[in-house]
Formats: C-alpha cells, structure tokens, sequence
C-alpha cells in the first residue's frame, strides 16, 4: 500500500518536475552571465569624455557612460537620461531627466550633475567639447530634475551633439576627487551598464556590470575585456580560434570567409564616414577649380570599390554617407567617370601635358591601394603621381603645420552623429579641420543658416544647396562610403550593430 | 659600459626629436586649438630647450627615475617592470628554441657533409634568415589557430597565474621570432664543426678507436660551439627588435609593443627608457657570452 502511494506520487513530482523544467528551458529569453572579449583596434586616448577625440575611445565610452538623448538604429533621437525634451523656443531647450540614476560611485545623477557636466564642457581649458556647445549661452538647474539650456542662437545640430561625448555625464564627486592633470583619464565615473574593473596598459581594459544600473534587468553580461588588436588579420584569427567574442571590424577580403563560417554571424551596415582626397588650394595647380573638377572626373570610383573594397561600400557623389539622414542628397549629381572630359577640364586650365604632383596617404595597406589607384587613373590623363605612404602622426603634423602640404587622402566622418559638425569642420572657411584653405563666402553663410534651422524639411534643402556648391567647388575629392562590418561569435546574441560604428553591449547576452 | 649608454640614449633621443610629429597634438586631438597645445607642452616640459630635456632625463636616470609616460603620466620604471616579463620570456624562449633546433641540425649537417641532410638544412636556414617575421606569425597562426585549433593565437597569461595557458601563448611567437636565429645558429654550428673536424686532435682520436659520435659530441662541440656563442651573443640586440614585431602580431603585452606604441605617439620618455633598457639588456648579454667562454674553452681566462 505504501510503496503504491509513493510510486504515484513520485510519478506526479516527476511529471511537475518535468513540466517546469521545460517551462523554463524552453524560455528563450536572455540569459545573465558570461564574460566577452571584443576585439578594438587601439588603446584609449582617455576614459573622459570631455578630452576624447579619438573614435576609437567610444566603443569605451558609451559602455561606461550614458548621454542626456541617444539615438537607435535608425539614427533617430530617443530618449536616455534625459526622459523628454521640449524646444521651448528656437533658443531654449528644456530637458525633464530620468529618476532614480545613481554613478558608480553611488552618488545620485540629476540637474545638478548636468548643468556641472555642461558647464565643465564649455570652459575646461582642454575641453575638446566646446564646438558642439558653442550655441549655449547658460544652463539652468528649473529643479532636481529638469534642465534648461538658453542659447545664443538656434542650434538644432545640439540635440546630436547631446547624444555623443558632449551629453555623456560624468560624477561630479569624481571630477572633484581626480583634479590633477591627468583627471579622469584612467578613472571612469558614469551612471553606464558597465564600470571599470581594470587595466593592464595596451593589453585589455576590464569593465564589469553595474549593479545600481536604471534599466531593469540590464546589462545581461557580467563583464566585458575590450582587447585592442592591431593587426587586422590577428581579428579575424582571433574570432574564429574562439579567442573573442566580437570584432570591432572586417577588413574586406576577409568577409567572405567570415560568412561561410557557420559559427560566426556577421552584421554589416551602411557608415557614415567618407574616405576623401583633400586638395591643398594654396599650392598650384590644385589653386584652379578646373583642376580640381578634372582630377574628380578622372576617377573611376565604382571599379575601386568593386576591386579594392570588394563591393563593401558606394561610390559618394556628395561627402555625406546615405545613412546620414537628411543630410544625404542620391540626387546629387556628382562627377562620373569621365576621362575625356577630365583631360578638356586640364587643357582648359592650362595644362593640356598635365603635370607632377605628390600625393601622401597613411602607411596603411588600405589606404596605399587607394592611392596607387588614383596614380593609375590620373597617369591616364597625363598627371603624373608620387605616391608617399607616411606614418599617421607624421602626416598629421604636416597638414597643422606646413601650409604647402601636398594632398593627401583622409578619411571623414566614421562615427560623427552630427552633419552639421562635419559640415562646419570641413567646409567653413575658419573650419578646424580645413588645411586646405577652402574659402567659400556663400558655403559659410549656408552653413550658418543651417545651424540655425530646427525644420527638418528646411534643412534638407539647404544641406542640397550647401552640397552643390562644395561639390562643384571640389576642395576635395569624395571617393566612397564604407560599410560598417562587425563579426561575433555565434553564441553571442543581441548585438545591434551601428551606423555611428560603436559598440553598445547592454543588450547583448551569451547564450 | 656606461659610454656606450650615454651615446645610446642620446642618439635615441636625437631622433625621436627629428620626427616630425608632436605629441601635445597627440593627446588633445586635432580639435585643439595652438593656445591649447602650447599650454599642454609646457605643461609637461617640451618647451624647453633639447639640451636642457635631455640632461635633465639624464641626471634623473642615473638616480633610477626614468620620469613619466606623456600618453599616460604613469611613471616609465613601472610601466616597464609591468611589461618586461613577457619580452624576457619570449626572448628566453625564442633563444632555446633557436639553440635546440640550430645546434643539432648543424652538428647532423657537418656530420653529413655533403648530403642531402647537409644541403636541404642549407637551404632551410637560408629560408628562415629570408623569412620575414609579421608573414611567418600570421601563417603559424593560420595553421595552428584555426586549421588545427589546437593553440590559442594571441594573448598573454601570467605563468604564475596559469602556466599551461602562458606556454600555449608562447609557441608560435617563439617560434616566430626564433627562426631567424635558428638559421643562423644552423649555419654557423655547421661550419665551426667542419673546421674543428679538421683537426689533428681529432684525428688522433679516431686512429685511437674512438667512436665518431664520442669524438662529435665530446670532443668537437666544445670547441666548436665558442664562435656559435658569439654569434647568438651579438644577435640578441636583433631578438629584441624582433619581438617589437612579433609582440605587435600576437597581441603580447611586453615593452616591445610599449616601444612601439610609444614612437606612434611621441611618447619621448617612454622611448628613452624603452630604449635603454634594451640597451642594457644587449650589453649583459654581451657580458654572459663571454662568462660562457670561460665555462666552455677552459683556455680562455680573464684578468
């Protein structure tokens, strides 16, 4: 009697046992845990994002830090800290922020805590930040929780510059407590899903979760070691020995073994950069528009990105990417492939033999075979090219401070969230990254009008008006637009890959 | 001695000066402004005169204080005592591995005088003296990381911590940055024992009975092995710069890859302390080789 009763019940506890077992096994949801290694492509120049100029630094940054707005896949603005915003005017923007945001370091985030932030990244003396803040004039603490920011003038491209480096906020506590000069460099305090764990120099930065974090149930993974790899091959060795976990890119002529292998997944996406040649128009010939024009037609922009990108990227006909939003213009006209017409632009300009000229690009195999293209497309209009690959700080320097730098070839744009920024940095006559002394009255008075316009429908307009005139001007030559590409592991599950190429982790769970 | 690190340290510094290239630049970033840049470079001491930079890092490392990483004001003897075991171990490694492959291979090849053994270890030496370092790493790491999966292709663990992992990280940059000197360990080995077979000493032992491998390996490589020594001596300044390379490739975080990093930014005194130890390193080696003689050539004695 007694062995039946348990026999039957011991069915009936197996049968629940089972029944919840497979209940949750079969809950394909996230899962807590697990380490990752991802695979960046040099060490941080700082964790502070008031001084971080290097792209590079943001795969860190947007881990350890949140921005005031932020913005999705489809590069739109959305909330973060900042819970809602209202324009109050053309010149006020109020901000109602989150509740219930604490730093790592445990002190409380709120309205307080921005307007320092702010007001740090408009005064600091080396505050890389103060461009994209110029349009502020003072920002206001209403109470704990909402800001007010007055403007000297309409600055519509703030939004986005408040949803990168100049939106992310730092602790206060910590900027009082690290005030010597290397500040915040090594000693992150943000309110992100990740903080720092630890550092062993050029070889792995060390973040773990937050455990105070806002978002419920976020980040999934305990930690995550960033590992800078400098030699790209080693990536992708890497990824498929299982060494890492996520590549923070795939150079071209490895994507497609990357897709064939059936434990990788590999994400590619339009980017927003663009490679470029830059002229330098103190120097003859490159003084001569018609030059410009005719070095422009001469080039065959869809066979190199067929042969040299292997199909990863478009030609540019404008020097914004398709996926910059309103910024992008198909309709731009561009400069087709057109050698004839490029060698009656020469001749017109007074140089029907051609002529000698230097061309210096990074000592990077990429940006060698760039080079060597061109060489080949302009020797058939009879310019003859030598080529010179230069060391990145070397030829950084010389285009500070030699002003007869010869061209060069750069790239543009990878990662910038902001046209406007780009527009002015580029492009306005007192632009800080014009060396080549591009001076357009009508393209500076453009640019301040769009600053100025929140209208999105209007902006597009004038982002075509101020095209039309910086291509045909041709102060440089846009090449082409890379695609963003990442490759992980295949247990590594949401992961979203961006435009803006950095690499957000707080969704992405180990399965 | 302490010539030769003056002269040293002070051509090291010349250059990196000559190069073009500001480090102030390097960490504010090409936003800043020149009134930024100037306030960083006096900030940390660029504005002075060369001569004043240089005897002031003089008159500090004599007192041991090599000063601090522009790039991260960490202080450089630290940042070096951080990195220095891998580069050490990998050198120690990449040596024996060049020593146990060279000196046996060469011996056979003497031994086998013009045989095939004797020609093909030629031309494998002349293959590994050609090879060039990035392209072997890469293709090691191809075959043993990825085709065979049995060794893991970059990183580094502390042995102390876990010395499977530390050994398995090990091979490949070993062997990557061994084969050069193999090579030549091969050939010299081999040319050194052909000579010294030509003895008359060693005909007398073989008229007295004695067997070839005793006559080889007690008699012979004695003798033979003192040019061998001074070979891997001089060479050991080529291992160091070769593990810049093979640093980078793997992803070991030794000082090679912090020299590295450190010309790359304009790090000057990480690169001054960089570079004198290396030249440190270069000279005891110097020293060891000729302790080594007097240990394998009892003839060789010092006053």
């Amino acid at each position: 009697m007694v062995r039946r009763f348990s026999l039957k019940w011991a069915i009936v506890a197996l049968v629940l046992c089972l029944a919840v077992g497979s209940a949750t096994g079969f809950a394909a949801g996230p899962k807590r845990g697990g380490v990752i290694d991802v695979a960046i492509s040099s060490w941080y120049q700082t964790l502070d994002p008031m001084v971080s100029t290097s792209g590079h630094d943001r795969h860190l940054l947007y881990n350890l830090y949140n921005t005031l707005l932020a913005i999705n896949e489809n590069f739109e603005l959305v909330p973060e800290l900042a819970e809602s915003w209202t324009v109050i005017d053309e010149e006020t923007i109020e901000f109602s922020l989150r509740r219930g945001v604490t730093f790592h370091d445990g002190t409380p985030f709120d309205a307080e805590a921005v307007k320092f932030n702010l007001e740090r990244m408009m005064h600091d003396p080396i505050s890389a930040r103060k461009t994209e803040l110029q349009a502020i004039d003072t920002v206001e603490a209403i109470d704990s929780h909402t800001v007010r920011l007055n403007l000297k003038y309409p600055d519509a491209g703030l939004l986005y510059a408040l949803a990168d480096r100049a939106g992310m906020m730092v602790s206060p506590a910590a900027v009082q407590a690290h005030s010597g000069p290397r500040g915040l460099t090594n000693e992150p305090v943000g309110t992100g899903p990740f903080k720092l764990d630890g550092i062993l120099l050029d070889d792995h930065v060390r973040l773990v979760r937050f455990e105070g974090y806002w978002e419920e149930g976020l980040p999934y993974l305990d930690g995550v070691r960033f590992r800078p790899v400098l030699e790209e091959p080693a990536k992708v060795i890497g990824l498929r020995a299982g060494e890492l976990h996520i590549i923070d890119t795939v150079p071209p002529r490895d994507v497609n073994a990357v897709r064939r292998d059936s434990r990788l997944r590999y994400y590619e996406v339009d980017g927003t950069g663009t490679n470029q040649v830059l002229f330098n128009l103190r120097v003859e010939p490159f003084d001569n528009k018609l030059v410009r024009q005719a070095l422009n037609y001469a080039i065959d922009r869809q066979a190199m990105v067929q042969a040299l990108l292997f199909g990863h990227g478009t030609p540019a006909r404008g020097p914004f990417a398709p996926s910059r939003g309103y910024a992008y213009h198909p309709d731009l006209e561009g400069y087709e492939y057109n050698p004839q017409k490029a060698r009656e632009l020469l001749a017109e300009a007074g140089y029907p033999d051609g002529f000698t000229m230097v061309l210096d690009v990074i000592n990077r195999s990429a940006d060698r075979q760039w080079g060597e293209a061109l060489q080949g497309f302009w020797s058939e209009i009879g310019v003859t090219v030598e080529l010179r690959p230069t060391e990145q700080t070397t030829l950084q320097d010389r285009w500070l401070n030699q002003p007869d730098h010869p061209t060069n070839i750069r790239s543009w744009g990878a990662g910038t969230l902001n046209p406007d920024l780009d527009l002015i940095r580029t492009f306005h006559s007192e632009g800080w990254w014009n060396w080549g002394g591009y001076k357009n009255e009508q393209v500076d008075e453009l640019i301040a009008q769009i600053r100025r316009t929140y209208d999105e429908a209007e902006r597009h307009r004038l982002y075509r008006a101020v095209q039309e005139l910086v291509v045909d001007d041709a102060p440089n030559i846009n090449l082409f637009h890379q695609t963003v590409r990442y490759a992980t592991a295949g247990n590594v599950q949401g992961f979203v890959p961006m435009a803006d190429w950095a690499i957000r982790l707080k969704g992405v769970w180990l399965e | 001695m302490l010539v030769v690190l003056v002269i040293v340290s002070f051509l090291s510094f010349s250059l990196m000066h000559l190069v073009p290239g500001d480090p102030a630049v390097g960490l504010l970033g090409e936003d800043a402004t020149p009134e930024q840049v100037a306030a960083l470079r006096e900030q940390l001491g660029l504005d002075r005169p060369l001569l004043v930079q240089y005897s002031s890092w003089v008159l500090k490392a004599i007192k041991g204080d090599l000063g601090v990483s522009l790039r991260t004001g960490q202080p450089i003897t630290e940042a070096i005592a951080a990195r220095i075991k891998p580069t050490i171990q990998l050198n120690i490694m990449a040596l024996l591995f060049a020593l146990i492959v060279g000196i046996p291979l060469g011996i056979l090849a003497a031994a086998r005088h013009e045989s095939i053994l004797d020609g093909g270890s030629t031309a494998l030496a002349m293959v590994g003296v050609a090879m060039p370092n990035f392209w072997l790493g890469i293709l090691l790491m191809l075959v043993f990381s990825i085709w065979l999966d049995v060794l893991p292709p970059m990183g580094y663990v502390d042995p102390a911590v876990n010395l499977r992992e530390n050994l398995l990280r090990m091979v490949m940059p070993s062997i990557t940055l061994g084969v050069g000197l193999a090579a030549i360990v091969t050939r010299q080995t081999r040319s050194s024992v052909l000579e010294v077979l030509r003895e008359d000493f060693v005909r007398t032992a073989r008229s007295k009975g004695v067997a070839e491998r005793v006559i080889l390996l007690r008699h012979v490589l004695r003798n033979a092995l003192v040019p061998v020594i001074t070979v891997v001596g001089m060479s050991v300044g080529r291992l160091m710069g070769g593990a810049v390379v093979t640093e980078f490739i793997f992803s070991i975080p030794g000082i090679g890859r912090l020299a590295l990093d450190a010309v790359f930014t304009r790090d000057y005194p990480a690169v001054q302390g960089v570079v004198l130890i290396m030249a440190v390193g270069v000279l005891m080696s110097y020293f060891l080789v000729d302790v080594a003689y007097t240990v394998i050539d009892p003839r060789v004695r010092y006053d």
